[in-house]
């Protein structure tokens, strides 16, 4: 699949390569930080850093690692990293405003399914939204969150029995009212 | 007959229905209709994937700013620092060893090694930086 990108590392057209990278990637490295961050702003600034961390060690990109699970890991870390930085600053602060949602009380946002998936660990809520944005491949999500394929299946049926579980009890409250 | 405990065990959303087996989803049905619970669980199962897909399908990424700006690629300083430090340790080597009483017996030759190694540094190391 990154036949060509490889080729163009050989040849050292870093910028040629790093553009392939990054039309063919760009998509799965922001949902990645999507799935990890739960938040547009900054799974945004975390794609930003992912990117340039890709570009500035495209060149030392070491061929004995797959280059996809390469760019998921940087990608990975880079939305830890955000994730870390955004905790510790809300830890300081103490301040409900600048939290993102999955910090926040459930009760508070709970209206909508995303609320719902708020109230989820986050394993599960990761993947649980990467497993809809990449069209329900498990593949996919067990490569981008580097966890094996048995465990990516049992954690979403897991994820999605509390959830339904959630929904439901909803459904039967609002019919005996 | 299939029980409440065993309903839950099985995936409820559409794209699982080709993995319950030669059984299909006539049991789970069948449970369904005689269980209210189980019966709100499906349903709220297929809401629930109708919800996430609705939301998340084929997100895709807003528009990034690609680092094109960037005057150069990767910096050549470790590979300077790295080329300046086995340079210095070779010429190190060959200094000891012209000093050493070797090398007052040996003094032509150790010269002759000391040009050798920086000779090797010089080529090896930029060679060696630009392949990298």
């Amino acid at each position: 699949m990154d036949e060509d990108v490889i080729r163009c590392l050989d040849a050292r057209r870093t910028q040629e390569a790093f553009e392939l990278v990054a039309s063919r990637y760009r998509d799965r490295i922001y949902r990645i930080a999507l799935a990890v961050l739960a938040d547009e702003g900054l799974a945004e600034d975390a794609a930003q850093e992912a990117l340039l961390r890709i570009w500035k060690s495209l060149s030392g990109f070491k061929r004995n690692a797959e280059l996809r699970t390469w760019i998921y890991s940087i990608s990975r870390n880079c939305a830890l990293m955000v994730l870390a930085s955004r905790k510790a600053r809300a830890a300081g602060e103490l301040d409900e405003d600048l939290l993102p949602a999955k910090f926040a009380a459930p009760a508070r946002a709970s209206h909508d399914v995303d609320g719902m998936l708020n109230t989820l660990r986050p394993q599960y809520q990761q993947v649980v939204r990467l497993f809809y944005m990449q069209e329900k491949s498990y593949e996919e999500v067990a490569e981008m969150l580097d966890l094996p394929m048995g465990t990516v299946k049992t954690v979403l049926h897991r994820a999605r029995l509390e959830l339904a579980t959630m929904a439901a009890g909803r459904l039967m409250q609002k019919g005996t009212r | 007959m299939m029980d409440c405990a065993e309903f839950k065990e099985q995936p409820g959303c559409a794209e699982f229905k080709e993995q319950l087996g030669c059984g299909g989803t006539g049991p789970l049905d069948a449970h369904a209709s005689s269980c209210p619970g189980c019966a709100a669980l499906a349903a709220a199962f297929a809401e629930l994937d109708a919800a996430l897909t609705a939301q998340y399908s084929g997100l895709s990424a807003p528009p990034l700013r690609m680092p094109r700006a960037l005057p150069a690629g990767p910096s050549m300083l470790p590979a300077a620092l790295d080329w300046i430090a086995w340079s210095g340790v070779t010429a190190c080597c060959a200094v000891l060893l012209i000093f050493s009483p070797l090398g007052t017996v040996l003094s032509a030759w150790a010269w002759m090694i000391l040009l050798l190694c920086v000779a090797v540094a010089c080529v090896f190391w930029p060679a060696k930086t630009l392949q990298s």
